[in-house]
């Protein structure tokens, strides 16, 4: 699968995907996604080997609040919810994942193999968001998350 | 040229010396910049952008110049000093010399996963982390707690006999020495015992942990031995001819610094010698 040029400031940062979006339900929770990653190989997730559920959460660990998304497009116009559509719907989309915890973000990303990684655990892949949040909270304790800074 | 040795066998001059130089060199700020450098790579090293320090074939040689910047940079305040290494395939104990008060210091405490004793406790003054990724100010280990063991000596063996150096797509999915070496893939060597330490060294901002450099140090003389265990392999893209052109090939200039290829750093006998 050849690199989709997308130029510009989102996807110079973001774990590249194609994602073929089939419209599954009422909610973007229960959207489905089938994700490449752009060496052609099948994203890891939480699902069956045919693809990857969309990833969404919000909820309290250890008592931090912590959600997360991704598989979602960025681009507002192409969400679920205006669309409204019932017919799969294909995108061409970067797809960056997205955690914070007590409203402030953690930088994540994603491996080549669809896995995750952070800034707190770089050393460790997981295959969900929430367990990259959860054990972000395991690692920090009640320390509260840094602005995140490139090249700073 | 310098002797890089086993800490283990580090007299007690020795680690006072390294010790002390590490803690001058924070006091100037000179540290910090490579905590810096080092957490800038971190975050934007991608495996489909731009790589160089990590998730890519430079992870040998970008590493093998950071850890000469540090080194000459402790020579500068005292010439006697040189990286120890940390063989962690032998010396495993979360009570090891190393971890002694004398040395590094131990694991964090409990409640909070603050290092108390040694040279790189908060308390002391000594060592207050200014470049962070939380608001924590005090170095933390959790040393065990990740549920993985470090790696063992049969599985570093697996991992120096695997050929080539690297292989497409020359990010975390290759196959090859240097992706099983740094972690991604295989039995998992190097990231491991960054997990494994925890705390700061399971971050971006590892080097806040001076143990960095003694588990790098040790890094650094596998891809050594695995040089001299295949002396017909080469450091590998050779060149962008294939197509590489977000990874560091072997006459390619490496960032930071500009001036340093891959090529230049092949034999580490041009700077120092393991023992």
């Amino acid at each position: 699968m050849p690199e989709i040029g997308l130029g510009g400031r989102i996807s110079r940062r973001t774990a590249l995907r194609i994602a073929a979006v089939g419209i599954m339900g009422s909610t973007a929770a229960a959207v489905t996604a089938q994700q490449l990653t752009t060496h052609g190989s099948r994203a890891a997730g939480d699902t069956a080997e045919t693809g990857v559920t969309a990833e969404h959460f919000d909820e309290v660990y250890q008592g931090r609040r912590i959600s997360g998304s991704a598989g979602t497009p960025l681009d507002a116009k192409f969400s679920v919810a205006q669309t409204g559509a019932h017919v799969p719907v294909a995108l061409q989309v970067p797809i960056e994942p997205q955690v914070l915890i007590d409203g402030r973000a953690l930088h994540v990303m994603t491996n080549a193999d669809g896995t995750y990684t952070s800034v707190v655990n770089h050393y460790q892949s997981f295959r969900s968001l929430r367990e990259v949040a959860r054990a972000a909270v395991d690692s920090l304790g009640t320390a509260t998350l840094s602005p995140v800074h490139h090249h700073g | 040229m310098g002797t890089r040795k086993n800490q283990i066998r580090l007299s007690a001059s020795e680690k006072r010396a390294f010790v002390n130089a590490v803690i001058a060199l924070k006091r100037r700020g000179g540290y910090d910049d490579f905590v810096r450098t080092h957490n800038n790579f971190i975050l934007s090293d991608q495996d489909s952008g731009p790589r160089v320090a990590h998730r890519s074939p430079s992870f040998g040689p970008w590493h093998r110049q950071f850890l000469l910047e540090f080194e000459r940079a402790l020579q500068s305040i005292d010439p006697s000093v040189n990286l120890p290494y940390w063989d962690w395939t032998t010396d495993r104990s979360p009570t090891s010399s190393l971890w002694a008060p004398d040395f590094l210091g131990g694991n964090g405490r409990r409640s909070d996963q603050q290092v108390t004793t040694g040279p790189f406790a908060y308390q002391t003054g000594n060592w207050t982390l200014t470049v962070r990724v939380d608001s924590r100010q005090y170095l933390c280990r959790n040393l065990g707690a990740s549920g993985q063991s470090l790696p063992t000596a049969a599985e570093v063996r697996q991992v120096l006999a695997i050929t080539p150096y690297d292989a497409p797509p020359w990010n975390s999915g290759s196959s090859g020495f240097r992706n099983q070496l740094e972690g991604w893939q295989g039995p998992n060597i190097h990231n491991r015992v960054h997990a494994w330490i925890g705390g700061h060294m399971a971050s971006g901002v590892s080097p806040n942990d001076p143990v960095f450099w003694l588990h790098h140090c040790f890094v650094d003389k596998l891809w050594a031995d695995w040089q001299a265990a295949h002396p017909d392999q080469g450091y590998l893209p050779a060149s962008t001819a294939g197509g590489t052109p977000q990874v560091v090939s072997l006459d390619d200039r490496m960032r930071p610094w500009g001036d340093v290829t891959p090529r230049d750093l092949l034999d580490h006998r041009t700077f120092y010698e393991y023992a």
